[in-house]
C-alpha cells in the first residue's frame, strides 16, 4: 500500500540581451554596455518569464494471493495551474488484475506448458498542455495606432479564454497472456487494447463571433485506437557451442476519430483540416473527420494527363476534368500515412567465440505523400532552381509534364510506404586471455541503418507517423545516415 | 491490525500536511497580462486596436483582393515558377472562387472581429473600466466606436 503527495513548481526565466561595436572583445560578456549598438538604439534584448503547478495526490494497492492471484488498485487527483479555473483537477483511477494459471493446481501435471499468466487492466491517465496561460484571455501590445501623430501601441486581446479548458484523458482496457513452452524455450505474450483518447487538446476553429478569434485552444475531439500485439521469443537451438535466439514483434492498430464536439462549441461541418503543403501550393494535407481514421490525406485524385502535358482530375461525380476546373468538393480521401502493421524481427546466432546480431523492423499497410517529388518533379520549377532527374519523366506513361503546369497536390504523388529495415547487424568475436590483466577482449563490427526493402521511391520511406498528419515527407529532410563501427572492449 | 490503523492514519496526515505547501492552482502571469488583471489608462490605445487590425483588410488574402482581382483593375496569374497559391489568386480572376478560397473567410474574421471588439471596448467604456482621457466624454467615445462598428458591417 502507497500513498502520496507531489508538487511540483516549474518556473522558466530566460533573459537575454545584445550589443555590438565594442572597443575590445576582452571585455566578453562582463561589459555589455561597452558596445555602441546599445546607445545607436539598435540593440535588442528580451525577458521572459513563466511558471506553472502541478500537484498529485496518489493511493496505490498491491494485493497478491498465494502468487496466484495478483491485484493493483491505484488512484490519482492531479491538478494543473495550466487549466481553465473551472477544471483544474481530474481523477485517474486504475485497476490490474493478474491470474497466475502455472501456479494453480490443477496444471501440476501439464507438461510443456512452464508459464501461464492472464491479466488485464483498466485505467485513465491524463495530458496536459505544454504551454501555461493557454485558458487567458491574454492582451499583447504587438500593433501600433497613429494617436495625435504620436505612434501608441494598442491594446490587443490576442486569444479566446477559456475558462473550461481540462485534462485530456486516455482511458484504456487491456487483456494480456504472458506464456512459456517447454522450459521456456519458448515464450511470449498476446496484448489486446482499446485506447481511447477524450477531450483532445488541440487548437480548434471556432466561429467569429461570438469568438474574438476563430482558434481557440479546447478539448472537444474524442478519438479511439484498438488493437494486438504479438510477441515470441524462441531459442531455436540451444547447444553448448551454438545458440540461436529468434524473437517476432507484430503489432497492428485501428484508429478511429468518434467526435469533434464538446458541450460549449461544435465543429459544425464533422471535420477540420491539418497540415500545409506551404507555397507554392498552399493547400491543407490531412483532414481529421467524424467516422474516419487520423492520417487521410485529403487532395485530388490525378487519373490522368491531357495531351498538352496538363493534370486530368476526377470529379466530385466521378468523371474526368481538367484540373483548371478544379474545385473544393472534387477532394477526395487518397490515402492514408498510419501504418496499420508493425513487425519486428530479431535474430541472435553464437557460435563458439562468434557472435551475431541481426534486428529488422518494417511498417505496412499504409501511404506517404512524397513532397520532394510533389515540388521537384515538376519542369515550372526549373525557374527556381534544380530539379529531380524524373522532372521531365513521361506521367502515366503519355508524356512529361507541360513546362507552365502549376504544382498541385494529387493522389499521382502519393505512394505507399511499406518498408523493411535491417536496421543493425552486429558480428563480434570473443577472446579469452589469461594470465595478463586484460581478462577479455571482444572485437566486433556494427553497421546500422543497412538495407531498406520498399517502392517508394524518396529517400526514406520512415517518415513521422504521430501528430494529425502522419506520413508526410517532409521536402527539405535530412536523410538517415548509415553508421558503420569498428570496436573493441576490454574486460579488467 | 492495530499498528496498521495508525500507518494509515499516518498516511491520511501526509497529504494534509504538505498541501500546506501552496497548493492554489491559479495561473500567475509574468510576461503576459489578461483581461481580468490589466487597468486600463489609456483609453485610445483600447480604441486603437478597432482601426489596427482593419490594415489586415488590405492584404493578399482579404477585401482588397476580392475587390480588385475579381475586376480587371488587377491581376495575379501565376509567376514563371508557378507561384499561384493553389490558384486562389486565378479563381478569384475566373470568377470561379470556392469554400477554398482564404479571402472571403479572412474578410469575414477581419470585419467581425471588427464588430466584436467595438463591441467590447462600448461596453468596457460605458461600465468604466476604460476611463475617458481628460476632457474628452465617455458619450463622444462610444459614438465613435459606433461608427467603426458600422464601417465593419457595411
Amino acid at each position: 500500500m502507497l500513498g502520496g503527495y507531489s508538487w511540483r513548481q516549474t518556473n522558466y526565466q530566460d533573459y537575454w540581451m545584445q550589443n555590438w561595436d565594442f572597443p575590445t572583445d576582452d571585455f566578453s560578456y562582463n561589459n555589455i554596455g561597452a558596445g555602441l549598438a546599445l546607445a545607436r538604439g539598435e540593440a535588442p534584448q528580451n525577458s521572459y518569464q513563466s511558471s506553472n503547478k502541478l500537484i498529485g495526490y496518489f493511493f496505490r494497492l498491491n494485493y497478491s494471493f498465494q502468487n496466484k492471484y495478483l491485484l493493483m488498485a491505484s488512484i490519482r487527483r492531479e491538478g494543473s495551474s495550466k487549466f481553465g479555473v473551472n477544471n483544474k483537477y481530474g481523477n485517474f483511477p486504475a485497476v490490474s488484475a493478474g491470474w497466475n494459471i502455472r501456479n494453480e493446481g490443477f496444471m501440476d501435471g501439464v507438461k510443456g506448458i512452464s508459464a501461464l499468466k492472464l491479466r488485464g487492466g483498466y485505467g485513465i491517465t491524463g495530458t496536459e498542455p505544454n504551454d501555461p496561460y493557454m485558458s487567458l484571455n491574454r492582451l499583447n501590445f504587438d500593433t501600433y495606432i497613429l494617436v495625435n501623430g504620436q505612434w501608441v501601441q494598442a491594446i490587443n486581446p490576442s486569444t479566446n479564454a477559456n475558462p473550461d479548458l481540462r485534462w485530456e484523458k486516455k482511458e484504456e482496457a487491456n487483456i494480456g497472456l504472458d506464456y512459456g513452452l517447454w522450459n521456456n524455450r519458448v515464450t511470449g505474450s498476446i496484448d489486446l487494447y482499446k485506447r481511447t483518447t477524450r477531450d483532445l487538446l488541440l487548437d480548434y476553429s471556432v466561429p467569429t463571433p461570438p469568438y474574438l478569434y476563430n482558434t481557440i485552444r479546447a478539448n472537444a475531439a474524442s478519438m479511439e485506437n484498438k488493437g494486438i500485439e504479438f510477441q515470441v521469443n524462441v531459442a531455436a537451438i540451444d547447444h553448448k557451442d551454438f545458440k540461436w535466439n529468434t524473437s517476432v514483434n507484430y503489432s497492428t492498430n485501428k484508429n478511429n476519430c468518434c467526435s469533434l464536439s464538446d458541450k460549449n462549441f461544435q465543429l459544425a461541418a464533422g471535420y477540420f483540416d491539418a497540415g500545409t503543403t506551404e507555397e507554392p501550393i498552399q493547400q491543407a494535407v490531412s483532414r481529421i473527420q467524424i467516422g474516419q481514421p487520423i492520417g487521410n490525406f485529403w487532395g485530388f485524385k490525378s487519373i490522368d494527363i491531357d495531351e498538352n502535358g496538363y493534370w486530368v482530375i476526377e470529379g466530385k461525380d466521378g468523371n474526368a476534368k481538367p484540373i483548371a476546373q478544379q474545385q473544393a468538393d472534387d477532394k477526395k480521401i487518397i490515402g492514408n500515412g498510419l501504418p496499420k502493421h508493425y513487425l519486428n524481427f530479431n535474430n541472435t546466432v553464437s557460435y563458439k567465440n562468434f557472435d551475431l546480431n541481426v534486428t529488422m523492423r518494417g511498417a505496412f499497410g499504409f501511404q506517404i505523400l512524397n513532397t520532394p517529388r510533389m515540388f521537384y518533379a515538376a519542369p515550372v520549377m526549373l525557374t527556381r532552381g534544380n530539379l529531380l532527374t524524373s522532372a521531365y519523366d513521361k506521367v502515366y506513361g503519355k508524356r512529361a509534364l507541360a513546362d507552365d503546369q502549376s504544382l498541385n497536390y494529387l493522389s499521382y504523388y502519393i505512394e505507399d510506404g511499406d518498408y523493411w529495415k535491417i536496421d543493425n547487424v552486429t558480428v563480434g568475436y570473443n577472446i579469452k586471455l589469461k594470465n595478463v590483466a586484460v581478462r577479455g577482449l571482444r572485437v566486433y563490427v556494427s553497421g546500422s541503418n543497412l538495407a531498406t526493402i520498399t517502392k517508394y521511391s524518396g529517400i526514406d520511406p520512415e517518415v513521422g507517423v504521430t501528430g494529425l498528419t502522419p506520413g508526410f515527407d517532409d521536402r527539405t529532410r535530412y536523410p538517415a545516415t548509415t553508421t558503420y563501427t569498428l570496436g573493441a572492449s576490454f574486460t579488467f | 491490525m492495530k499498528r496498521m490503523k495508525k500507518y494509515i492514519l499516518a498516511l491520511a496526515f501526509v497529504p494534509t500536511v504538505l498541501g500546506a505547501c501552496n497548493s492554489n492552482l491559479d495561473e500567475i502571469v509574468y510576461s503576459d497580462v489578461t483581461e481580468q488583471n490589466y487597468t486600463y489608462d489609456n483609453a485610445l490605445a483600447a480604441m486603437g486596436i478597432v482601426y489596427a487590425n482593419m490594415r489586415s483588410l488590405f492584404g493578399h488574402t482579404n477585401f482588397y483582393m476580392v475587390q480588385e482581382t475579381t475586376s480587371d483593375e488587377l491581376v495575379m496569374p501565376a509567376n514563371p515558377s508557378g507561384w499561384d497559391d493553389g490558384g486562389i489568386f486565378k479563381r478569384l480572376h475566373l470568377h470561379t472562387w470556392n469554400s477554398e478560397n482564404p479571402q472571403l473567410l479572412n474578410m469575414w474574421n477581419v470585419l467581425y472581429r471588427g464588430v466584436t471588439n467595438s463591441n467590447r471596448v462600448i461596453s468596457q467604456l460605458e461600465s468604466g473600466k476604460i476611463p475617458p482621457p481628460a476632457g474628452v466624454t465617455k458619450e463622444a467615445l462610444v459614438a465613435e466606436m459606433r461608427a467603426a462598428r458600422a464601417f465593419s458591417t457595411g
